[in-house]
């Protein structure tokens, strides 16, 4: 059914409204943190000159300004991607947060890949058993996962992969076996650069690095999806025209593939989508402190203990604004197939 | 349907398979061939906060060490200064003025020819860049007037007051000498423009060093590489020199460690203490570094009940800093005598107070404070000991009758926290830890930036007592003429520290560096003056 | 239109259910844990974050009957600190959900039943708020604000507010449009009486019951923070904290070297989040089965 166009403009409104409520939000959060920037910016100074050198850099950051002016110029840097340089380690801000976004982005792609299909096989196949001691299982199972912290999940697989083969799933990528082997990241997405060089080994090597951590995110998408098909599923089966085939005697593979599949792909993946935002935060916690690898988390704590307020704010709009995205692609979808549901 | 299911077992299986068939064979996750060239790879524990050879003054020391050079050396086993871009130096007899014959043989990584030009350039941005913002460490510089070039390979420092000049030409920061190509290089219009500062950051540098800097990350790795025309490797055997360096950012301890078993690190320089043990059994080698970083414990002397100088002492002899050293700093660490770490000019035994609770009762009731009594620790919560070191103090002034609280921040906001102490003292806690690593190989770099009235910015304590700032301006002029006559006044100004307890030295850390058996690293390459640089000149690749 | 049955009916007639009775003695179990904890831990004091005052080290000690969970990187005992973080467990998860609640609740009706500049506003406000990730609120937080148990519970609700906001509005749309509502308007009521007897009255429940199948979340997400070492001071008896000192020191060696320090704080979180979910799932199932549960959210 196709979506009103003045359904997807008043969202994008919205969430364009939303986006920029966010960054003078935090903007104002930012000057109430104590710690003066310009302090910051100047490095510290000590000595005779020091307001001077202060005065210099308030000017530098426009903080000299008066506050509406400083929220516009600051909103226009945020869609220009112009942040300037991190205070703490004097290099443009993007080349400080592209690596982390990557890093964590390919570590839920690769995630998602997983549990999606999993967790829709798991469903389908709970809810064409309703009620046998495999539907049973796996609904108790969702219960128990769904309540077990992600972090904490991770430290587990960890110690077992350790305690049964030696091996401590640490960091992205074997750091000798690249350079030995020329590796050379060109998008950032490890896995996607040693297919595309042929670097098998990289390959191989990322992959095994990769997985432990998947595994730990992949138990909620996986319990999300397993239950919302199983519903939808079980709701399908029910439907009129379902009987009717049943009753006409089409075979049962045909009657999921060809009515059942069809109808819950659409929720399916719109319910991913949403479940993909709320995991970019287990990946934060899980990715750095667990299995020390770069990303979104590490880079927010160290901004946060170093003080480089320009990549800790950054961090933060780049991630609301990605968040909003995905949920305004989410309502669109979701609008364009059922216009009734709002919430 | 069927086939679906079925191509998702399959491909559950082969994912299973993978994990189980390659997880077992470690061949296949750790490379088997060795790299071609010498490599050595470094684990640095921190990211690098900027490569500006004269205005860096924080981690960018671990690249700014290997690729630039100083005009002397300070050697921390002897005490002495040794040459190194200079050959030999004069001083008049007042002290305020140097001359320096320098090294005719060197050449920058451009190839441009290092002469008296580039010392005066360098020294003088320094200094004109901290007078001009009050950024960087060239304060160091205070006294210069000027740097004069008398020959192409003499300098004359002129001072306005005597210092050591040979002592500051050795600094970790701010002495390092870059050639003046680096103006044309970055379109800088002179050497305070702000364009040079960016292109040093943005990963250049043309220093003297026996490697060049071939690629900049500061959050990842920094690529070095063998100078073949550096001076140095006539008189060291350069055979057996990494060829290429790379300095990898790895801040998580348990990263350094693994990568050392997998054969991914050779050189790291923290790994958990927990592991050192079993490192060495497996044969890696280690270097228990005492470095000159210490830990302080301030305390606010102008707000109630730490401005009472028995109420301090009674806290001073019920810490017990042998607990703190096997505990928190599970023996990487020796306990502090006075606010100078062991080894440091300066340095005297016996300013560590005893442990012993009936004394520290015995003060308390002197002090008139009343207990209970609730008092404020700030500490920094980025240094695993120190997290340990409150927990372990809280416990310990609770047999006192005094009740810590624990305010745990990051640097940079203890920092802002602490220095309030001159503002609005009444809000700053009673007690700071804070820790210290020198820029010149001085007394007067711990003294003055840590108790003279006028720093403001490290003065934790508040500490306002002119006797005290006289003594170490007097030591410190002193130095250029008299050098046993400053340690002496630097001496009487530690005691007075010490008696009135305006802060209590805790530890000054043991650094243990582990290198694998592919490497050799020989305690000379390490110097706690400049701690974390490896002089890799020095280091052998085992084939 | 939810049956306006009322609450106590519906947790006694759900009484026979076998999942409703565990997640009841579990959670009725912390909540006892958590008021008596410190007088059955054997070293109350370790527990809040003393150190032991005895000779030898007693530093990473394996599980043995005198220290049942084992002891911490400073020797402490760990069943004392994990059973007495059992009351920052109930205080973090209930006052999150309460009192993002409240707020949801009044902004959720006040946008219901105002219509027009008030609705639109509020909208927003819901919008904006449910659009910034919870973990960015406590970073900003924990720079301005001392470490402790506020910097978690704002920024978890500076976020959580507008998810009950978004619920409320929605129940709340479809009462204040219905007859009796409006003929309690025109009979000349006060808004207030009216929002309070014929809006909140009608539509409490199903909100409580969502309220209580979101106190496992709220546990798992302020875990989250303080595991990061953003919320409580190091210290403190909290799961989160415990499971980040235990990993601070060594990192993942952790988990080889002392697994205890990791394994038994996150068994009692994931026990807790179970039993309020078995808890409050039966409910809901019962009430709507359509009801939505806010999923894990960490947003």
């Amino acid at each position: 059914m196709p979506v009103s166009l003045n359904y997807i403009f008043k969202r994008v409104l919205l969430s364009i409204l939303v986006v920029i409520g966010v960054i003078v939000f935090s903007y104002i959060l930012l000057l109430y943190t104590p710690g003066d920037p310009a302090v910051k910016w100047a490095g510290n100074p000590r000595g005779p000159e020091a307001r001077k050198a202060i005065e210099i850099a308030r000017r530098e950051l426009g903080l000299d300004q008066p506050i509406h002016v400083q929220i516009a110029q600051f909103i226009y840097h945020v869609f220009t991607g112009n942040l300037g340089l991190s205070i703490a380690y004097k290099v443009p801000v993007s080349q400080v947060i592209t690596s982390g976004f990557t890093a964590t982005l390919e570590l839920l792609i690769f995630t998602y890949l997983l549990a999606v299909p999993l967790g829709l096989w798991l469903g389908i196949y709970s809810a064409l058993r309703r009620g046998s001691r495999f539907d049973s299982f796996i609904q108790s199972l969702s219960v128990v996962l769904a309540s077990t912290p992600t972090f904490w999940l991770g430290a587990i697989i960890a110690l077992i992969s350790y305690s049964t083969t030696g091996f401590l799933p640490y960091g992205r990528v074997s750091y000798k076996l690249a350079t030995s082997t020329g590796f050379n990241p060109i998008t950032g997405f490890y896995l996607l650069d040693a297919l595309i060089q042929g670097n098998y080994a990289v390959f191989l090597d990322a992959l095994l690095r990769i997985i432990p951590p998947a595994l730990a995110i992949s138990v909620y998408p996986i319990g999300v999806v397993a239950r919302v098909s199983r519903t939808l599923v079980a709701e399908a089966l029910l439907e009129d025209y379902v009987r009717s085939a049943v009753a006409w005697g089409v075979r049962r593979n045909t009657i999921i593939k060809h009515f059942v599949l069809k109808s819950i792909i659409p929720p399916v993946i719109q319910i991913s989508g949403l479940a993909f935002v709320y995991s970019i935060v287990d990946a934060m916690v899980v990715e750095s402190l667990v299995f020390g690898r770069e990303g979104l988390g590490s880079i927010l704590l160290d901004s946060l203990h170093k003080a480089d307020f320009r990549v800790t704010i950054a961090l933060a709009i780049y991630l609301t604004i990605f968040y909003i995205s995905v949920n305004t692609i989410v309502d669109i979808i979701q609008a364009s197939i059922d216009p009734r549901v709002k919430i | 349907m069927k086939r679906i299911i079925l191509v998702l077992i399959a491909l559950i299986i082969l994912v299973a398979v993978l994990v189980v068939v390659l997880v077992n064979k470690p061949s296949l996750v750790t490379p088997s061939t060795t790299p071609p060239s010498k490599i050595v790879v470094y684990a640095y524990n921190d990211r690098i906060t900027g490569i500006d050879p004269s205005i860096e003054d924080d981690t960018g020391l671990v690249v700014l060490g290997s690729i630039y050079e100083t005009l002397t050396y300070y050697d921390y086993k002897t005490g002495e200064v040794k040459p190194r871009l200079a050959t030999n130096w004069t001083s008049s007899e007042d002290g305020r003025e140097w001359i320096f014959r320098l090294r005719n043989d060197v050449v920058f990584h451009d190839g441009s020819l290092f002469n008296a030009t580039a010392v005066k350039l360098s020294i003088e941005r320094a200094r004109d860049i901290y007078r001009s913002s009050g950024r960087g460490a060239g304060y160091i510089w205070d006294a210069l007037e000027e740097v004069e070039i008398v020959d192409p390979y003499t300098v004359k420092f002129k001072l306005s007051y005597p210092q050591r000049v040979d002592i500051l030409a050795s600094a970790a920061y701010a002495s390092y000498i870059f050639s003046p190509s680096a103006i044309v290089k970055s379109n800088a219009a002179n050497y305070t423009d702000r364009k040079l500062e960016d292109w040093f950051n943005g990963g250049n540098a043309v220093g003297t060093g026996p490697y060049r800097l071939v690629s900049y990350d500061p959050m990842r790795e920094i690529k070095l590489e063998k100078f073949n025309d550096w001076w140095g490797w006539r008189y060291i055997n350069s055979e057996k020199a990494p060829d290429i360096v790379v300095i990898k950012i790895e801040t998580d301890p348990s990263a350094q460690y693994s990568g050392l078993l997998s054969g991914e690190l050779d050189i790291a320089s923290s790994v958990p203490r927990e592991t050192i043990s079993n490192l060495k059994k497996q044969g890696f080698g280690i270097i228990p570094l005492p470095t000159y970083h210490n830990f302080v414990l301030f305390y606010n002397t102008k707000r109630y009940p730490t401005n009472i100088t028995d109420f301090r002492l009674a806290i001073a002899h019920a810490v017990d800093l042998n607990r703190v050293v096997s505990e928190a700093v599970l023996g990487m660490g020796s306990v502090a005598s006075g606010v100078l770490p062991h080894g440091f000019p300066g340095h005297i035994e016996g300013l560590t107070y005893e442990f012993n609770l009936d004394k520290a009762r015995e003060y308390l009731k002197r002090s008139g404070v009343s207990t209970p009594i609730k008092i404020e620790l700030l500490y920094q919560i980025d240094y695993e000991e120190t997290k340990k070191f409150a927990a372990i103090f809280k416990t310990l002034m609770s047999e006192l009758g005094v009740d810590v609280e624990l305010n745990g921040q990051d640097w940079a906001r203890l920092k802002d926290i602490a220095r309030g102490v001159w503002e609005n003292p009444e809000e700053t806690p009673h007690l700071i830890v804070a820790d210290w690593w020198p820029t010149i190989p001085s007394p007067y770099d711990y003294l003055y930036a840590m108790f003279h009235s006028e720093s403001k910015e490290w003065n934790y304590a508040g500490y306002e007592n002119p006797v005290f700032d006289e003594l170490i301006t007097k030591a410190w002029e002193m130095e250029g003429v008299n050098y046993t006559g400053a340690l002496e006044l630097y001496k009487e100004a530690q005691l007075t520290l010490y008696q009135n307890a305006i802060a209590l030295g805790l530890w000054d850390e043991i650094r243990p560096f582990v290198y694998s058996q592919r490497v050799y690293v020989p305690e000379e390459a390490l110097n706690p003056m400049y701690t974390f640089v490896i002089r890799f000149e020095l280091v052998e690749v085992r084939s | 239109m939810p049956p306006s049955l009322p609450f106590i009916r519906l947790v006694h007639r759900n009484l026979r259910k076998y999942r409703f009775k565990i997640g009841l003695s579990i959670t009725i179990a912390i909540l006892v844990l958590s008021l008596v904890s410190q007088y059955i831990a054997p070293y109350p004091r370790e527990g809040l974050g003393y150190v032991p005052v005895g000779e030898e080290s007693r530093r990473l000690l394996p599980p043995s009957p005198q220290y049942l969970f084992g002891t911490d990187t400073l020797g402490r005992d760990l069943f004392s600190r994990v059973i007495m973080a059992s009351r920052s467990a109930i205080i973090q998860a209930f006052s999150v959900v309460f009192l993002s609640l409240i707020i949801g609740l009044i902004v959720g009706v006040l946008a219901a039943y105002f219509k027009g500049l008030v609705e639109l506003v509020l909208n927003y406000l819901t919008e904006l708020f449910m659009a910034i990730p919870s973990i960015v609120i406590a970073l900003f937080f924990r720079l301005t604000l001392e470490a402790g148990f506020h910097v978690v519970i704002i920024s978890l609700v500076t976020t959580w507010w507008a998810w009950y906001a978004r619920i409320t509005y929605v129940y709340a749309k479809g009462v204040v449009e219905l007859d009796y509502v409006v003929l309690a308007k025109l009979s000349g009521l006060s808004p207030a009486k009216i929002i309070m007897r014929h809006v909140v009255g009608v539509i409490i429940q199903p909100i409580l019951v969502q309220a209580i199948s979101d106190l496992g979340s709220a546990l798992l997400e302020a875990s989250g923070i303080n595991f990061m070492g953003l919320g409580l001071p190091p210290g403190y008896p909290d799961w989160g904290v415990i499971l980040y000192e235990g990993i601070s020191e060594m990192g993942i060696i952790a988990f080889t070297r002392a697994p205890w320090l990791v394994f038994y704080p996150g068994l009692f979180i994931l026990l807790t989040t179970l039993g309020f979910t078995l808890l409050a799932d039966p409910l809901r199932e019962d009430l709507d089965p359509r009801l939505r549960r806010r999923w894990k959210l960490w947003f």
